[in-house]
């Protein structure tokens, strides 16, 4: 009888009965499914991951080991520490288990990283199967064409051995992201939920803040997505070690140490941080800055001559040193996200409701006007989040704002909104929540897919660091506000574990940033041709992309209550649809792009 | 001569001589007045959230009195707060404008509590909170009506939001 099983990277299993949790999967059983995962195809510089099932039938501490061979090809070989294995930690969603927490294994990991120690800790009761995640990369440097190799699994002290074979395509996926997958979240959230750091009143003074930090921003972008972390509280509070030191009021006020501010950004503005990825040291892309509505300027002094004169000077001084630095390849973005029903602020900076708050743009406009308006040195820009006014804004403040991140229900009403935008140079983006854990994998596939079918910039999941402190057994929000988990609780890992969400997220990006490469070579001709690769092989509608306009959409955005959204178009792009599906696009696009 | 700091109450006195309770009355347009209601019974706290809209003119004044207040003794380093009695049921409360911080409760409307309750009733009431320290001091409008509470809190971690 068999005991292991190869799995595709886009259908989950559970763990007590084997059986597909994807409950739209055209293939249901473990064989069929081993048959289907052994010949994989990938573009070079990239990463194509499957999964192996292990029959454990209740003996949680079985002896288990897995072994990769080097994958042989004609010309080549792709070696057998391209493979990297995970073990899959199961979560109790809605009355089902359900993987997602992945805890890499190694052959000198710790005893509390063997995969019987990780499922005797898991505690799945009547557990029949566990399951390894597996990435193997696929070098940007070797030869295309096919390449045969083996996975030896020992479990129980006997072993199998299943074939791999591999098409390595002539396409390789480009270093940088051509679409911004940002995953947001606030400072200092990861010294909140991580239990290495929480207790340590000391942990920007001593590193080990700085430490963990960077594996996170490593981590996102290793899977091609970007972390995102606004450095303010609503209040405006900045945690120290993400500002500069200020020295001064008025006219005095000016930065007096950079150096705290460089040592915790430098590395990610200059790339550093990210040597050794796969992706290579690329600078972030974009990033907040801290600049608040009551950061640097004292809000006391607010519509005083002071205030300007605080906010103006920082801001020339930041312009200053970033462009001495060298920090020219990321954008800096002005946003303020202050809400007023925290009480602090009576403007809403962040998704305008009363059109009056819309003065708030104009004011910070003139405020950061001379760094904005800079054609050279670093690149400062406006940014804005947008949703309930976005039809009154676009056209408004399409030459102040760059960059447009805009709810993505809402969006999808104004297909208009894009060439007035893109003339102005204005990039977008769109915001909603990455998918709970019970929903089907391709939930996770389809942001970047749609990115690109409606010619945006990007797209925001709003938070990806609300683990919740029973994450273990149950993450907050079923896993929509988690993209990572911690991995110093259980693990001894001083950083991040991922979730098997975000590997989803990074095989849909790689398509994604091929596509994108590709419909940039000639735009007006090839994003029409993706938008119908796609919408064939997922059966979107030509017209589900752009749903049509609510009937309450010519009122004015304070008028509208939060029942009419019940009734209001949305796009419905996945829903229904097997989780083969996105294979077929794959298959598609391979072979358009070779 | 060393330097005695102030007593958090003796700073909240000070606080409230100058704020003018008016200003708190109409810190909100009166057709937000009684914003939860507006959000039409959607339960989500975005929802209702999303109901609340300011007067600028009076928060602004009322924030930087708040702010400036904070400062009377940068040795206390407090922070400040102004609750109001909800109009629809006045056994609850909420904050109002909040200074350089969000106090503890957060900003949800809720119960209100006994000390808080002795200061709406026109009694300065401190309330002992561990280590840390709160001083309530009613606000009054210009009828002398108490409209509201002045909060001034020192040694305990504000709401993180």
């Amino acid at each position: 009888m068999m005991n292991s099983f190869l799995i595709p990277d886009r259908i989950r299993i559970c763990p007590q009965t084997g059986d597909v949790l994807e409950p739209q999967a055209r293939i249901r059983s473990l064989a069929d499914l081993t048959e289907t995962s052994a010949s994989l195809v990938s573009p070079r510089n990239a990463y194509v991951s499957f999964q192996i099932a292990v029959r454990v039938d209740g003996m949680a501490n079985l002896p288990f080991s897995v072994r990769a061979d080097a994958l042989q090809g004609e010309r080549g070989e792709i070696a057998g520490d391209a493979f990297s294995f995970y073990a899959e930690w199961y979560h109790r969603v809605q009355g089902r288990y359900y993987p997602d927490a992945l805890v890499p294994l190694a052959a000198e990991a710790p005893e509390e990283r063997t995969l019987a120690s990780i499922t005797s800790r898991n505690a799945v009761p009547d557990q029949a199967f566990a399951v390894l995640w597996v990435d193997l990369f696929i070098p940007p440097d070797i030869r295309p064409g096919d390449y045969t190799g083996a996975i030896h699994v020992t479990a129980g002290g006997e072993t199998e051995t299943h074939v791999l074979r591999v098409k390595a395509l002539e396409t390789a996926v480009p270093d940088e992201s051509l679409i911004i997958a940002d995953l947001n979240s606030y400072a200092d959230n990861i010294s909140r939920r991580m239990d290495s750091l929480r207790g340590n009143g000391n942990r920007f003074e001593d590193g080990s803040y700085f430490q963990v930090e960077r594996q996170f921003f490593r981590m996102a972008h290793e899977h091609r997505a970007l972390l995102h972390y606004l450095p303010y509280e609503h209040s405006g509070k900045i945690p120290h070690a993400f500002i500069p030191e200020l020295e001064g009021h008025g006219k005095g006020m000016r930065v007096k140490d950079w150096s705290r501010f460089d040592e915790h950004f430098g590395p990610y503005l200059d790339g550093s941080a990210f040597e050794g990825t796969k992706r290579g040291a690329i600078p972030l892309p974009y990033m907040y800055l801290p600049f608040n509505f009551h950061w640097p300027a004292d809000y006391a002094k607010f519509g005083m001559k002071g205030y300007r004169t605080e906010f103006s000077a920082i801001m020339g001084e930041f312009y200053r040193h970033f462009t001495e630095r060298g920090w020219l390849k990321t954008k800096f973005e002005l946003f303020l996200n202050h809400k007023k029903r925290y009480k602090l602020f009576p403007y809403d900076g962040d998704e305008t409701r009363f059109v009056w708050d819309e003065k708030i743009n104009d004011i910070f406009y003139e405020l950061a006007r001379d760094v904005l308006e800079k054609k050279e040195g670093a690149r400062f820009i406006f940014r804005t989040d947008s949703s309930w006014s976005y039809g009154l804004h676009y056209g408004k403040y399409a030459e102040m704002i760059k960059l447009w991140v805009v709810n993505e229900q809402i969006f999808s009403w104004f297909p208009e909104s894009l060439g007035p935008l893109r003339a102005a140079g204005c990039e977008v983006w769109t915001y909603g929540t990455a998918q709970p854990i019970n929903q089907p994998l391709l939930g996770t596939a389809i942001a970047p897919l749609a990115a690109v079918a409606r010619g945006v910039d990007g797209f925001v999941y709003w938070e990806n660091t609300k683990w919740g402190d029973n994450w273990q057994e149950t993450p907050d929000s079923d896993g929509s506000t988690a993209m990572f988990y911690p991995g110093d609780r259980l693990f001894g890992i001083a950083g991040p574990i991922p979730s098997i969400r975000l590997k989803t997220l990074r095989g849909a990006m790689q398509a994604a940033d091929c596509m994108e490469r590709w419909i940039r070579e000639q735009p007006a001709i090839r994003r029409a041709k993706i938008g119908e690769l796609i919408g064939e092989s997922l059966g979107i509608d030509k017209d589900a992309w752009w749903p049509g306009k609510p009937s309450f959409v010519d009122l004015p955005p304070y008028r509208w209550e939060d029942a009419m959204f019940s009734e209001a178009p949305i796009a419905s792009l996945h829903k229904g649809q097997d989780p083969e599906a996105f294979d077929t696009l794959k298959r598609k696009l391979w072979s358009l792009l070779g | 001569m060393e330097r005695i700091a102030y007593p958090l109450m003796e700073i909240a006195r000070i606080g409230a001589l100058f704020i003018p309770g008016d200003m708190l009355e109409n810190v909100m347009p009166e057709e937000r007045r009684e914003y939860p209601l507006l959000a039409g019974g959607a339960t989500s706290e975005f929802a209702v959230g999303d109901e609340v809209d300011f007067v600028e003119e009076n928060f602004n004044m009322l924030k930087r009195l708040l702010l400036l207040t904070e400062r009377i003794d940068p040795e206390r380093n407090p922070y400040a707060a102004l609750w109001i009695r909800r109009p629809e049921n006045p056994s609850r409360g909420e904050v109002m404008v909040a200074g350089r911080a969000l106090p503890a409760e957060g900003y949800y409307i809720q119960p209100l509590w006994p000390e808080i309750l002795r200061a709406f009733d026109g009694h300065p009431t401190r309330r002992q909170r561990n280590a840390g320290e709160t001083a309530y001091y009613p606000i009054r409008n210009s009828d002398e009506e108490i409209v509201g509470v002045l909060e001034l809190t020192a040694n305990l971690a504000p709401s993180f939001i």
